[in-house]
């Protein structure tokens, strides 16, 4: 054997990986070459001191991180095992995320509550007091149809008819229509007169819940007679 | 000389099977017990195969404060596949080779993307990972720290070893794993092993006597004291 196929060699030599043949001719070319001898001495040190090395020890989070992660796996695999154990490990995930999504908001929120009823409970009994008892709606007839308040100071001279007169937030007629009587109505200078009238006819608006709406008020006109005797 | 050379180590692994440490699990049991998801199956795999891992992970990254994260890629992947494990290697064959290919996959990354980073804090130094090494009482402090230094260079040295020689040097030397287990951890021939193992020591060896040695010769490993 020559240097090179000999330092092709070393390691199976010294791992005792060599037939009986093949380790005498090392051995023997070893015996004459220096050179080899020490290159194979050098190696055989090398391997020594490498078998040496210290152990690195891990440090110690890995070994909490690992048993942290073992315990989550076994818990998966042990969960697809059975259909209730699967649906037991997904009830427990499910629980576990509603807590983590819940817990940071519970606590502003229940805050928030408890601020809101007190400051709820602060107000509620000034706005109440605000009111004069003198202007209160009475609890009984909450609706309230509109009126005539004022007639208007002057008459006209017709038969008999009824109008409905709608009449505004201010008492105010916005319009009026015929309910009894048309015929006596065709006469166009008696509707002036009766317009008038009722522009100048003061009325008191409709109330729901005390305050002034749109309402209807139907107005009757019935024409007197006075007989004087002679 | 020769003859010392020629006393060869024939035992090429650590435990002959059925030869475990107190506390340590039967492959067979301890397989059984991780398929069953029984909680002592999950930490005797822990405490059995945590540290060799670290340590194969540690030596295969370019970056070994990196080792950590990919130890714990490894035992995911364990937890996850252990299931499907066909029993064609032994257990322990079958994790060394998931810590490999995790180790190359996470380096392939780190060469794709982290490599471009710079770090504002600098590198670390080159022997800070003694930093937390189980501590052996024993020498003198004077032992110790020639110990220490030799480590550090040895450690240095395979650090700049090629990755695929650097594998089958750690896989043999420091984990002492068999030919043929590497074979398997590698998924390569045995002939591959036995030329990379060979080309690896040849290359360390090269590498510590042109940084080490002011003579010509193998005066690079201090003869201890008699």
């Amino acid at each position: 054997m020559n240097c090179r196929q000999v330092r092709a060699r070393f390691s199976e030599l010294l791992d005792g990986r060599l037939s009986e043949t093949e380790r005498r001719l090392v051995a023997s070319h070893l015996e004459e070459c220096w050179s080899c001898a020490a290159a194979c001495e050098q190696t055989r040190r090398l391997r020594e001191t490498l078998r040496k090395l210290p152990a690195l020890a891990p440090p110690p989070e890995l070994t909490s991180a690992l048993l942290v992660m073992a315990s989550r796996e076994r818990a998966r695999q042990l969960a697809w095992r059975t259909p209730q154990a699967l649906a037991g490990h997904l009830a427990d995930r499910l629980r576990l995320w509603a807590e983590n999504i819940m817990r940071p908001v519970a606590l502003p929120v229940a805050g928030g509550l408890v601020s809101a009823l007190i400051l709820f409970s602060m107000l509620v009994p000034s706005v109440l007091f605000l009111r004069s008892p003198g202007k209160d709606v009475p609890l009984v007839g909450l609706v309230q149809e509109a009126t005539v308040a004022t007639p208007a100071p002057f008459g006209f001279e017709a038969g008999d008819f009824t109008l409905e007169v709608t009449v505004d937030r201010q008492g105010r007629m916005v319009d009026y229509s015929i309910a009894e009587g048309h015929r006596l109505i065709e006469n166009p200078r008696l509707r002036r007169s009766i317009e008038n009238y009722v522009l100048f006819t003061g009325f008191r608006p409709a109330t729901a819940f005390g305050q002034p709406v749109y309402g209807k008020v139907t107005v009757s006109f019935r024409r007197y007679r006075f007989d004087v005797g002679s | 000389m020769t003859s010392r050379i020629l006393e060869a180590d024939n035992s090429e692994s650590v435990t002959a099977p059925g030869q475990e440490e107190p506390g340590e699990w039967d492959e067979r049991k301890l397989l059984e017990g991780l398929r069953q998801g029984s909680e002592e199956a999950y930490e005797a795999l822990i405490r059995q195969f945590q540290q060799p891992i670290y340590n194969l992970v540690y030596r295969l990254l370019e970056d070994p404060s990196e080792a950590g994260d990919v130890v714990q890629e490894v035992f995911l992947k364990i937890f996850r596949k252990v299931g499907s494990f066909r029993g064609d290697s032994s257990l322990r064959t079958w994790i060394y080779r998931i810590a490999v290919n995790q180790a190359y996959n996470h380096q392939r990354w780190f060469n794709r993307h982290r490599r471009q980073e710079v770090e504002l804090e600098g590198p670390e130094p080159a022997n800070s990972g003694y930093s937390h090494k189980i501590p052996d009482r024993g020498p003198s402090p004077f032992d110790c720290a020639l110990e220490h230094e030799q480590q550090a260079l040895i450690e240095a040295a395979l650090a700049r070893l090629n990755p695929s020689f650097r594998a089958a040097v750690v896989l043999r030397d420091i984990e002492e794993l068999s030919y043929e287990e590497i074979a398997e951890i590698l998924q390569v021939a045995l002939g591959t092993v036995k030329s990379r193992i060979q080309r690896g020591r040849e290359a360390l060896r090269r590498d510590l006597a042109e940084r080490l040695e002011p003579e010509p010769t193998y005066g690079w490993t201090p003869e201890p004291a008699q």
